[in-house]
């Protein structure tokens, strides 16, 4: 997945779509408050500058689907590892709750179902039925919409036709005004992606712990001229 | 934080859902292994294929085209008081029309989120008549038949004139049904809108032109929920993506767009147009006499009051930086420049758009006159639809409801509305309805005008009704969207056009839907298709009708081919009609803080929530991080750490805010991205009616001072100052705890 | 105040949940559910399968769907409008269908929650897999009963066979 900086605004689109699709549980102000929120992607909020250059920086954050995965090797029941595609997969019903995956990601972005949610009726009639309810004791991190992955791939198979580029878009992708989000197989050269892949603009969250991962993010910069509106611009007469 | 002792909520709530109870005791019951039609996993989600249909949202009044997932779902309901489960196809996700001209595809967070209203555990689930007194929250369940025949009594006894109808602006097929019913019934109709923006149509008009532009200099929070998020964030993506040039945003206080601009401004609140005006006289300065239409005469003695210095005494603003913005004004091929709601909801608006108007045209002008403006490739292409061919507005026109308020009617009817929610306290609206015998409130959730209602009667929501929707997107092109019902009602419930349709009286059977039997539900579809029927007629006269309907219910809606953008207006007549209003009136200074009350109130529409308090009822958007703070759950008062630091005041502290019209208790939050006089609260919080999630917070409605702009008798939502007073309590303020990027810049 | 609309169920049981989870690792499904479970009806598969309808002449989804589906009691009484009105079971069906009620089926083949499966009819049938594979010989039955234990071994050793995938994600997700 790419996501382009210079587009996104921050307006959070993704992540109620990625509520919607996943039936991610709305855990309440009281777990808001010690950190407990469940949000598979959420947009991380930068501040940066002083009195006269604040500003916010939004960043669309998810499960980085690293190729070296630090939260892999450390579970001691192989619930999460890196599938054929290369998705890092969470499989529910083999994770015993130890959360060291938890403890090893570094950009904490798996999520310990501390309670089993119940939603009030009728808002039950609303969940996916294609997403598992996640029940007390079990890890939930984003899986790429692999639902929707799995579906296209239905579709496409049992019209006997390879599957194209445009058809799978996880929810967030899907729903972004700014089409900030591009989605697509690295492994087919040809896509959108793979050429999109070696940009000299992207850079990777915290490439140093050699991580390797599949999110690149394409950095924000200033628009022509911008710099001669700088305060303190040299141009002042 | 809100009193929960004020009002009677719980109890409220237990009536409200009455007609539902049975739901609840369904859900409550083990649910047995018991299959009904489909297959019944055990976690009681029955897998299965989805099958998508179009519509549209109206979480806001953008008008977005959507795509419901309707699958087969287990429905608890009740029949006959029995509660029991059917299988029935019902709406599981939304996602944005792909064909729809306004929004291509994709859908805001608001729009995301419209789902839960359908689902809300606090639907009104059934007509409800008052038992107690008004406020207190007692009523009692009725039937259809009963309620709207009490209806029907009433306004027979409230007799013509007397009849008032206050409610959200109305279009296509309910705009014209509404509109023909009131003015046969000679009633009075209002139209209530929080934070209205009457002035700012041609700032929406304009934004069209920016994936053209090479310069924006806004004065709006385009990206926000002003005019339509969707459609102004993916032309603000071609803009950015074409890489032309920078964007200026000037605002007092940096919202979610103030954000995204390249740099921004902190302006003194109220004093945009002098900005403006300062930022002019540097164009034209900086032009000098290369204008070949007398640019002399273009730069008047008047207009060069307006020197960096002066601007910089007014508004806070360095010299150099109104020189800057003036020479890459006068430097760029296309240059946009946008107001927006918030700069012109003051007393002296009519100043502050027109300075802000004048600069816009100006810009325009200078662009064109020189020559440098290049006209971006035309992408005209025939359009199925023309602007003419939509249907005028028939039937009794709307004025917006505003102070000094109306002689009160007879009978008020209120659509969709919460005027007694986001009302300011000086409007004198509790006592206005007071005064009114009846009141008749159509809604979907509890919220605090239903609370004041004599009869409720309990809408579906768009999901679940027949729907449409005309208008002219901001570039002028035509467009009219079909929302057919996506799923049945989940309560008993009827949709707006139901309910008018059967106190208008009988319909006379369609002559295209050949469906004699008119249930109510067929009232409804027979009403949009012969108002359809003539959208045909004008715009496609050779094709059978049928056809016509079935390609609009497969597309979601009848618009033009092609996204046709409208060359730059010739700005020569804008202009001088805005020259002569300046040159009349010198700036009117904007009112100065009092000792008393010190500090501008930015009363801010939260970009999650929307302003008018209709999006804090649903969770998925409390649980959403407000995009510039991270906060949750909550309300707060935004204030300047150095100001904070003067006050004594750390995050989270409790501080009462207070204005001459109220005062509430909020949390401190601490924020940079403001200028330092001013505070800011997001509006939409703090339900006293309704329980989670919507009682949350504080309602920042409770300052506002009753300030009005004189000509066109808006309220002026910016003209409120406060003082702040340490409570001595600390709040929760709960706030997203993952920011990863911040950890790494603070390691 | 109640911040969330959604109520947490505190943890109790949390041994057996765990046990639960520990066996859901291991591929141990122990089957809970009887193998034939009482339904409201004395349906016989025997007597409509000789009579010539076809598996998927009611359980119309099968191979489009992931349920297979079951038919509406309305459905059931198009047919036994004429036929075998004697009989008492078809009586039983045609007094649910005068009541407007569903017929209360009750589930034969189920997963326990904490196994995170999802089974899809129509990847299945598509895929060439006789019902009988799974369901048995039902021409000799009457209410169905679990004729295959369900559980990871005799999935996965299909799946291979039929070089199916054998991917967790495939099923569990």
């Amino acid at each position: 997945m790419l996501i382009d900086l210079n587009v996104c605004t921050g307006c959070s689109a993704c992540v109620v779509a990625c509520r919607a699709e996943n039936n991610i549980p709305i855990t309440g102000a009281h777990e808001a408050a010690r950190n407990g929120t469940i949000q598979w992607l959420h947009i991380d909020r930068a501040w940066s500058g002083g009195q006269d250059d604040f500003s916010v920086e939004s960043r669309p954050i998810t499960c980085q689907q690293c190729d070296a995965a630090p939260c892999e090797p450390v579970c001691p029941v192989l619930a999460t590892y890196t599938n054929s595609e290369g998705l890092c997969v969470q499989v529910y019903n083999r994770c015993v709750g130890t959360r060291y995956c938890a403890l090893n990601c570094p950009y904490d972005q798996r999520f310990f179902n501390w309670f089993d949610y119940q939603w009030p009726t009728p808002m039950e009639v609303q969940l996916n039925p294609d997403v598992s309810r996640r029940t007390r004791g079990v890890m939930e991190k984003c899986s790429f919409c692999s639902q929707r992955v799995l579906a296209a791939e239905r579709a496409a198979r049992s019209e006997g036709r390879p599957l194209r580029e445009d058809e799978v878009q996880p929810a967030c992708v899907q729903t972004c005004p700014a089409q900030a989000l591009l989605f697509g197989d690295l492994a087919d050269p040809d896509s959108r992606i793979a050429r999109a892949w070696r940009h000299p603009r992207l850079e990777t969250l915290l490439e140093e712990l050699g991580t390797l991962p599949r999110v690149r993010y394409v950095r924000r910069q200033d628009a022509p001229g911008a710099e001669a509106l700088q305060p303190g611009a040299e141009d002042d007469e | 934080m809100s009193d929960p002792s004020s009002l009677p909520r719980r109890d409220f709530i237990k009536l409200a859902l009455v007609g539902s109870a049975g739901v609840a005791a369904a859900a409550c019951s083990p649910h047995g292994r018991e299959l009904a039609p489909l297959l019944v996993p055990e976690e009681q989600l029955p897998s299965g294929e989805a099958y998508w249909s179009r519509g549209l949202c109206r979480q806001c009044d953008a008008g977005c085209g959507v795509l419901v997932k309707r699958m087969e779902a287990i429905v608890p309901l009740t029949v006959g008081g029995k509660p029991f489960r059917q299988s029935r196809l019902v709406a599981k996700k939304l996602e944005g029309n792909p064909d729809h001209p306004l929004n291509r595809g994709s859908l805001c967070a608001r729009g995301q989120a419209g789902l839960e209203e359908t689902y809300h555990p606090l639907r009104l689930g059934t007509p409800m008549r008052r038992t107690g007194s008004r406020g207190s929250g007692h009523f009692q369940p009725a039937s259809w038949k009963d309620a709207l025949a009490a209806l029907q009594q009433k306004l027979a006894a409230a007799g013509a004139g007397e009849v008032g109808w206050l409610g959200r602006p109305l279009r296509g097929t309910e705009a014209e049904v509404v509109g023909d019913w009131l003015q046969q019934r000679g009633a009075r109709r209002w139209e209530y809108q929080a934070l209205p923006a009457p002035r700012a149509v041609a700032d929406a008009a304009r934004l069209a032109r920016l994936p053209d532009a090479d310069f924006l200099l806004s004065f709006g929070n385009f990206l926000e929920s002003w005019p339509a998020q969707t459609a102004t964030t993916r032309a603000y993506a071609q803009f950015r993506r074409a890489g032309r040039g920078p964007f200026v945003q000037v605002e007092p206080r940096l919202s979610l767009t103030a954000a995204n601009a390249d740099r921004w401004i902190a302006v003194r609140p109220g004093t945009e147009g002098v900005f403006a005006l300062g930022v002019a006289a540097q164009l034209l300065a900086s032009f000098g006499g290369r204008l070949s239409s007398g640019g002399a005469s273009l730069l008047p003695a008047w207009l060069q009051a307006y020197t960096p210095a002066q601007v910089h005494a007014v508004c806070d603003v360095p010299a150099p930086q109104v020189v800057r913005i003036g020479k890459a004004l006068a430097a760029a091929r296309r240059p946009l420049v946008v107001g927006g709601p918030a700069a012109y909801a003051y007393p002296h608006a009519e100043f502050q758009a027109n300075a802000i108007q004048y600069l816009a045209s100006l810009t325009e002008e200078v662009a064109a006159t020189t020559g440098l403006a290049s006209a971006p490739p035309e992408e005209n292409r025939p359009a199925a639809l023309t602007p003419a061919a939509l249907h005028p507005a028939g039937g009794l026109a709307a004025v917006a409801l505003t102070a000094p308020l109306p002689p009160a009617p007879r009978l008020l009817i209120v659509h969709q509305s919460n005027p007694v929610f986001s009302a300011p306290p000086g409007w004198g609206l509790g006592a206005w309805l007071q005064s009114i015998p009846e009141i008749v409130v159509l809604g979907t959730l509890p919220d605090e005008t239903v609370l004041q209602a004599d009869l409720v009667l309990p809408l579906s929501t768009t999901l679940e009704s027949w729907a449409d929707d005309e208008r002219l997107s901001s570039d002028g092109q035509p467009i009219a969207t079909l929302n057919p019902p996506a799923m049945h009602p989940l309560h008993d419930t009827r949709s707006l056009l139901q309910i008018i349709t059967e106190l208008a009286g009988p319909v006379s059977p369609s002559s295209v839907g050949g469906n004699d039997a008119q249930l109510p539900g067929d009232a409804a579809e027979a009403a949009i298709q012969r108002h359809w029927q003539r959208l045909q007629e004008l715009n496609a006269p050779g094709q059978p009708f049928p056809t016509f309907w079935e390609a609009a219910v497969q597309r979601g809606g009848v618009w033009s081919a092609g996204a046709a953008r409208p060359a730059a207006a010739a700005p020569g007549a804008a202009l001088q009609a805005g020259l002569s209003a300046l040159a009349a009136a010198p700036a009117p200074a904007p009112a100065t803080p009092s000792a008393d009350y010190p500090y501008h109130l930015r009363l801010y529409e939260s970009p999650v929530f929307g302003g008018d308090g209709s999006g804090s009822w649903l969770s998925w958007l409390q649980e959403l991080p407000d995009p510039t703070t991270s906060a949750m759950w909550s309300s707060w008062v935004e204030i300047h750490p150095q100001l904070a630091e003067r006050l004594g005041l750390k995050q989270g502290d409790g501080v009462w805010v207070e204005s001459r019209a109220g005062r509430i208790e909020l949390p401190v939050f601490l924020f940079p991205g403001l200028h330092p006089g001013t505070v800011a609260v997001p509006a939409g919080q703090g339900h006293s009616a309704g329980d989670a999630p919507s009682n949350r917070g504080a309602n920042a409605y409770a300052l506002l001072d009753a300030e009005h702009d004189p000509e066109t008798g808006t309220l002026a939502w910016e003209a409120t100052h406060v003082k702040l007073t340490p409570s001595g309590r600390r709040l929760a303020l709960p706030l997203f705890g993952r920011s990863l990027q911040q950890a790494i810049t603070h390691r | 105040m109640d911040e969330s609309p959604i109520r947490r169920i505190q943890p109790t049981r949390w041994k057996y949940a765990l046990a639960a989870a520990v066996l859901a690792a291991l591929g141990v499904y122990s089957r809970v559910r009887p193998a034939a479970p009482d339904q409201p009806v004395a349906f016989a598969h025997s007597v409509h399968l000789k009579a010539g309808v076809k598996c998927a002449g009611c359980h119309r989804d099968a191979a489009s769907s992931p349920q297979a589906g079951l038919p509406g009691v309305k459905e059931c009484a198009l047919c036994h409008a004429k036929i075998r009105t004697e009989s008492p079971a078809v009586r039983q069906v045609l007094a649910y269908a005068r009541r407007g009620e569903e017929i209360p089926w009750q589930r034969v083949y189920s997963f326990p929650a904490s196994a995170y499966v999802r089974f899809r009819h129509d990847m299945h049938v598509r895929g060439g897999i006789a019902c009988s594979t799974c369901h048995g010989d039902l021409r000799q039955a009457g209410t169905a009963r679990v004729w295959k234990p369900f559980n990871m071994g005799v999935c996965l050793t299909c799946h291979r066979e039929h070089g199916a995938g054998t991917e967790c994600e495939q099923c569990h997700y």
